[in-house]
């Protein structure tokens, strides 16, 4: 079925090599997008797969991120699926809604790489949806439970916090 | 570990993204004590996300509590958040989104006790970020010589932003305003409305983009913020009451308009004072002696509103209000009451007493603004002041002077029957808690001319530093 499409391997930076069509992962990451326009003149001749390194994220992050691609990129799948919509709960505005939910309910550092690698792809939907899941996690917490989730070192001396809680008691 | 070589998709952060004030700064922002410690954070905080990602993250989902806690956490985010105050409060979709006071914007009032003298008096917490405002001046403040500055006076106060009108001789009909900052010393002069533009007694208030942030909160359409404002005037013409706008994105003064509706006299429109904004920047509202006048922005249809007098056995001061919009956007009015009572000694005692009424019309946002019913009117919070003033409740006269909305801080004086003392208070309404603020033992009355000021977003935030 896909044997007619075009794929491309990207390389994550442990070495792992992933396959993806190259149509979707052009219409997802602008930054592969570019690569792959620079590659092709000399591909037009050799007909040869591209495999592309992605030196920033590694294999763990890298098939996270093609996951949500595939989900949400490729119209074939996202059509051709009727199972997805049969999981949406009547008020999701998306049909990837609850997708995008479950995809972002990880731990924080996987969580960050994520921000990192959509960022660095250029993937404007999902470092949306991974900045908004960091977002979340910073909305309404009290100070502790932020240094907490984001491993923040307190580097303000006693005098300055005192300070710092007098002035704006109301935000606390 | 690894950092990721920095993408595009916030790039557009980067140019803005080293400002604080502008180039030209001289307001009371720029001379705080507080900020020798900048030089020395660690820039490892533990946290592997770069500043451009905070920053988006800042902008695009957080509410200024939100971005209080997190400057409170470690100095890189607290230099984050201050040193981007002003592109953050440009920026940002969700930072208004807040439904309770901001205590920490109150900085303390304005009042003018001769004809050439305008003098500032600070709140205790203003003057510990600000020690110079003790001994305060707005010229300090503001490009305008000084001598400009003090033939003028304050026509509003919001926002963070202050109109001033530049004296004009008596009779004439020129008007030549400006708008300041003095948090960050900006000044813009208006251009004069002379000629057949000319005028003469007007009222006048200022909306900033917080103003149209209030309503629709869930529309993703909404505008971002921006540091634009815009000035309207309502003002008297042979045959009927007008109306004009300038805005300081085109700079521009927009064409006189005509109200419809309700008509104000030239004696009403000398004495309208205290303009607020309310509903997301449709409607404006002013006091003129015991009548709130509303005004629809986009159709300047107009009405004269009387707001509730009693409520029970409590008979309010129709002469002794202030208006003022809630943290959601809705229009309220500060009351204030003097009621006689049977004490439990047999005595007929007073009891003074401050009341918020609110405006509750379900966020209702056609024309049922200007046609209100007196049924919608809740009282949310009665607060009795003598207790907490430890004064004679009988020997006193009480004047709300102020209510700055964004703090929830009430200003009023109090005078003695008799004795050439006045003092002046201010009233949180979120801890309830009464402060003492300057008192006067001269036989003048000092609290003419008082504009309460409460700085804007963007200076709160920097004051972080």
């Amino acid at each position: 079925m896909a044997s007619e499409k075009k794929v491309v391997f990207l390389r994550s930076s442990d070495g792992e090599a992933f396959e993806v069509s190259e149509e979707v992962i052009s219409a997802a990451s602008v930054t592969i997008k570019g690569m792959i326009d620079e590659e092709s003149p000399s591909r037009a001749d050799t007909a040869a797969t591209t495999t592309l390194a992605i030196p920033n994220v590694t294999a763990a992050t890298l098939s996270r991120v093609l996951h949500y691609v595939n989900k949400h990129f490729d119209a074939a799948a996202v059509v051709g699926r009727p199972d997805d919509y049969i999981f949406c709960a009547p008020g999701d505005e998306h049909p990837l809604a609850r997708f995008d939910d479950d995809f972002v309910d990880v731990d924080n550092d996987t969580l960050i790489d994520l921000v990192h690698a959509a960022e660095y792809l250029h993937i404007k939907k999902l470092f949306d949806l991974t900045c908004k899941a960091v977002a979340d996690k910073l909305k309404g917490r009290t100070i502790d439970q932020i240094r907490e989730t984001f491993g923040i070192v307190n580097d303000y001396t006693v005098e300055e916090e005192v300070e710092v809680y007098r002035e704006n008691s109301w935000a606390f | 570990m690894l950092r990721a070589k920095r993408g595009h998709l916030v790039s557009h952060l980067r140019p803005s993204i080293n400002m604080a004030s502008g180039p030209h700064n001289k307001g009371w922002l720029s001379i705080r004590t507080n900020t020798s410690n900048q030089s020395h954070w660690s820039n490892d905080d533990g946290t592997p996300l770069t500043d451009e990602i905070i920053l988006f993250i800042f902008t695009s989902f957080l509410e200024i509590a939100d971005l209080v806690r997190c400057a409170a956490t470690c100095k890189r985010w607290r230099h984050l958040v201050s040193g981007h105050a002003n592109f953050i409060c440009r920026t940002s979709q969700q930072l208004c989104f807040i439904n309770k006071f901001i205590p920490s914007l109150i900085v303390g009032f304005f009042h003018k006790h001769d004809a050439t003298m305008l003098n500032f008096i600070p709140m205790a917490s203003a003057s510990r970020r600000f020690p110079f405002l003790h001994k305060p001046s707005l010229s300090l403040a503001m490009n305008i010589d000084n001598e400009l500055l003090n033939s003028s006076h304050i026509v509003a106060s919001r926002n963070g932003l202050l109109v001033i009108e530049v004296q004009r001789g008596k009779h004439s009909r020129t008007l030549k305003l400006c708008v300041c900052n003095p948090m960050s010393g900006e000044v813009h002069v208006l251009p004069a409305l002379r000629g057949k533009d000319g005028l003469g007694h007007y009222a006048c208030t200022v909306l900033t983009t917080v103003d149209y942030q209030n309503m629709n909160r869930n529309n993703n359409s909404q505008p971002p913020l921006s540091s634009h404002y815009h000035l309207i005037i309502v003002y008297s013409r042979l045959h009927f009451t007008a109306f004009r706008s300038y805005s300081s994105k085109d700079g521009i003064w927009r064409p006189e308009g005509k109200v419809t509706g309700a008509q104000l006299g030239k004696n009403q429109i000398r004495l309208m004072r205290n303009g607020v904004i309310a509903y997301g920047g449709q409607v404006a509202y002013w006091i003129t002696i015991d009548l709130v006048f509303g005004l629809h922005l986009n159709t300047l249809d107009a009405t004269m509103i009387r707001l509730p007098w009693s409520r029970g056995n409590t008979f309010i001061d129709t002469k002794n209000i202030l208006l003022g919009t809630t943290p959601k956007g809705r229009l309220c009015a500060i009351q204030f009451s003097k009621n006689w009572s049977l004490s439990m000694h047999g005595k007929w005692e007073p009891t003074n007493e401050i009341h918020v009424i609110t405006y509750d019309n379900n966020g209702s946002t056609n024309n049922n603004m200007l046609q209100m019913s007196n049924s919608l009117w809740k009282t949310k919070i009665n607060i009795q002041i003598d207790q907490a003033l430890k004064v004679d409740a009988l020997a006193m006269e009480v004047k709300l002077q102020w209510f700055c909305e964004k703090s929830g801080v009430v200003f009023f004086t109090i005078s003695y029957y008799g004795k050439p003392r006045s003092e002046v208070y201010a009233l949180n309404l979120g801890t309830r808690m009464i402060e003492k603020v300057a008192s006067n033992t001269s036989c003048n009355d000092l609290w003419n001319n008082f504009y309460g000021y409460e700085m804007d977003h963007a200076s709160y935030l920097t004051t972080l530093t």
